[in-house]
């Protein structure tokens, strides 16, 4: 089953120059394991591929059932050379969000988590 | 962690954890001038309504270094926008890009970055937004440049006005007039050896 990670997890993301970083938190801690899983540093890379320019960095918070990314040249320069609309990279969490993961059915239930994709 | 009731907002254990993550690089080792922090280490409890427990955090002593933000001048921006309506508001904007960037061309400016965005269709999520799935009531283009020089950037600005006569239909929102050229002032965090800088505090009486 398609799970939208929106539906599994909330994010947040800001700017240290021009590298974006966003941290992704799951909803339930019992959700934390497949976000660990699904969310590789090379998934995320192709996930945002031809928006940034540089790596991708990804770092595990178990304690907060969370992952930080950096995302490299994701910004445009950043700060004030930036001339995109989302410079501080506020916003970059929700484009994230717009991942899906393929689960297996028997996992999905175990889990309980919400219906297939949108 | 927690706030008077009755105030509206939200504090529990995921608002914490988003303030936590927010602008974090690695979270392993959080530099501050006081202490290195393991933000791995620390602990979340919902601790009744609106109150969230912390504890648990481990830290390491500081580097010899302080960060130093510094400003500098970087050249020039400016920034156009237009409002294109319904019918075909992407296509119209799209096709306008197009035309200034032909003019920009011909014109012989040399920019280090021309950035175009299409506000209400992919300005936040670039592709991932897909296509959009019906004939969206209005888009906003926007474009941007940036160089070393002034007078490149300032022919720009003088661009926009005419793609509202001499460009698609259906354009609206440049009642503001031309875009302003803006100095660009660009950061630059580095580090510098903490003996070389003494701290000192003066207190002024009025």
């Amino acid at each position: 089953v398609r799970i939208l990670l929106l539906d599994v997890a909330h994010a947040r993301s800001g700017d240290k120059g021009d590298t974006a970083n966003v941290g992704i938190i799951a909803l339930r801690p019992e959700w934390y394991p497949l976000l660990a899983r699904e969310l590789t540093r090379e998934r995320v890379a192709r996930h945002f591929a031809g928006l940034i320019t540089g790596d991708v960095e990804r770092f595990e918070l178990p304690n907060l059932n969370a992952l930080n990314f950096l995302l490299h040249g994701a910004l445009g320069g950043g700060g004030t050379l930036s001339l995109k609309t989302d410079a501080q990279g506020k916003v970059v969490s929700t484009a994230l969000l717009r991942m899906e993961l393929e689960v297996p059915n028997a996992e999905a239930r175990r889990l309980g988590l919400p219906g297939s994709a949108r | 962690v927690y706030k008077h009731p009755g105030t509206g907002g939200r504090i529990d254990v995921h608002s914490v954890s988003e303030q936590l993550v927010y602008e974090m690089g690695d979270p392993h080792a959080y530099l501050t001038p006081d202490v290195i922090a393991d933000f791995t280490t620390i602990r979340l409890e919902g601790a009744g309504p609106d109150r969230v427990r912390v504890h648990g955090i481990h830290g390491r002593p500081p580097t010899d270094k302080l960060k130093v933000s510094i400003a500098y001048r970087s050249g020039f921006k400016a920034l156009g926008t237009l409002v294109y309506a319904w019918p075909d508001a992407l296509a119209k904007a799209q096709l306008a890009d197009r035309v200034l960037r032909e003019r920009l061309d011909g014109l012989g400016l040399k920019f280090d970055t021309i950035l175009t965005e299409f506000l209400g269709v992919s300005a936040t999520h670039g592709p991932l937004a897909g296509p959009p799935e019906h004939d969206v009531p209005e888009v906003q283009l926007r474009i941007g440049v940036r160089g070393p020089d002034r007078a490149p950037v300032e022919r720009f600005t003088r661009e926009i006005a005419p793609l509202v006569l001499n460009g698609p239909p259906s354009v609206t929102g440049f009642a503001g007039g031309r875009p302003k050229v803006e100095a660009v002032v660009a950061y630059w965090p580095a580090l510098v050896d903490k003996r070389v800088v003494t701290p000192t505090v003066s207190m002024e009486e009025s």
